[in-house]
């Protein structure tokens, strides 16, 4: 482990704000992307894992 | 033994694939990038020069190969759809846009986040930025004249010579820090020669790379099956529409 507290972990020798931002910003396009994916499935009534008799010719 | 190329370049074939193959896809990408963030963020030692902002690079590499890599991906679906006018290959290239243009912006923000303590500066118009910008700009282009044009062949067409003409600006930015003297570093690593940085972080980033690959097949192959069902749906309407007595 290459930290020795939580707090010198978080602070990210003082890049905290660059660092954290840029991770956050990852996090939170990937997730609006998936979930906007999951919204679109959701409204074209697509599930996990269709079976061959639903080939999307709804 | 006669291979079927084809098979799965139907829609209704592909899109059952499509279906089994995604959930799969996501969960590697959650392994790797746990595997990947924690040798980037608990293992790998600070930078001697940059201290602990260098560990930007393990997003910032990987979003900025992706980006690329993805829209080269796109051009080339475009041109399998130019050549064997395949209704899928133009389906995929619609698909994989928004992911490529998601981390282009991804690539464009770490950026900017790693320039302003190392540069003193969040944008500079040097080379390699610009061009990076032109593939965000390129990315939401397709996007938008795709959605501008109702029949959705012609705007496969569009998009895809856009996509293809577009693809010229892919090795501008690959190269871009070697044909002009620019703000932004040359590349860590490279295929002809080892890597000049240490092996653990060249680690962190490869599996963060690979994350985020995995993650892109996942997010486009679920997305796929949306611009097959609405298209096949709208199919299915025409028919009854043209072929009433049928």
């Amino acid at each position: 482990m290459h930290w020795k507290s939580l707090e010198e972990f978080f602070s990210m020798g003082g890049y905290a704000f660059f660092v954290w931002s840029s991770l956050g910003a990852t996090v939170m396009a990937m997730g609006l992307e998936v979930w906007m994916v999951h919204l679109q499935r959701k409204q074209l009534k697509l599930h996990g894992s269709p079976n061959s008799q639903d080939n999307g010719n709804v | 033994m006669q291979v079927n190329w084809f098979k799965y370049a139907a829609p209704t074939s592909f899109f059952p694939l499509a279906g089994k193959m995604y959930p799969w896809f996501y969960v590697l990408a959650a392994i790797l990038a746990i595997a990947g963030m924690y040798i980037g963020f608990f293992v790998a030692p600070t930078d001697f020069q940059q201290g602990e902002a260098y560990r930007i690079i393990f997003i910032h590499v990987p979003a900025a190969w992706m980006s690329m890599f993805l829209y080269l991906v796109m051009a080339f679906y475009a041109s399998l759809g130019f050549v064997f006018n395949t209704r899928l290959s133009s389906m995929m290239a619609r698909a994989i846009a928004p992911t490529g243009a998601m981390f282009t912006f991804l690539a464009l923000w770490t950026g900017s986040m790693w320039g302003r303590p190392m540069w003193g500066a969040y944008w500079v118009w040097d080379a390699r930025l610009t061009s990076e910008l032109i593939l965000l700009f390129l990315y939401i282009g397709f996007m938008a004249l795709q959605a501008a044009i109702d029949d959705p062949r012609r705007g496969d067409k569009a998009g895809g010579v856009l996509a293809l003409v577009g693809a010229m600006n892919v090795p501008i930015i690959y190269f871009s820090v070697k044909w002009w003297n620019t703000l932004h570093q040359g590349s860590s690593i490279n295929l002809t020669r080892a890597p000049s940085m240490a092996s653990i972080m060249v680690w962190g980033m490869l599996l963060m790379a690979l994350s985020f690959w995995m993650y892109s097949i996942a997010v486009i192959l679920s997305r796929v099956q949306c611009v097959i069902a609405k298209r096949e749906r709208q199919a299915a309407w025409l028919q009854q529409i043209d072929q009433p007595s049928t």
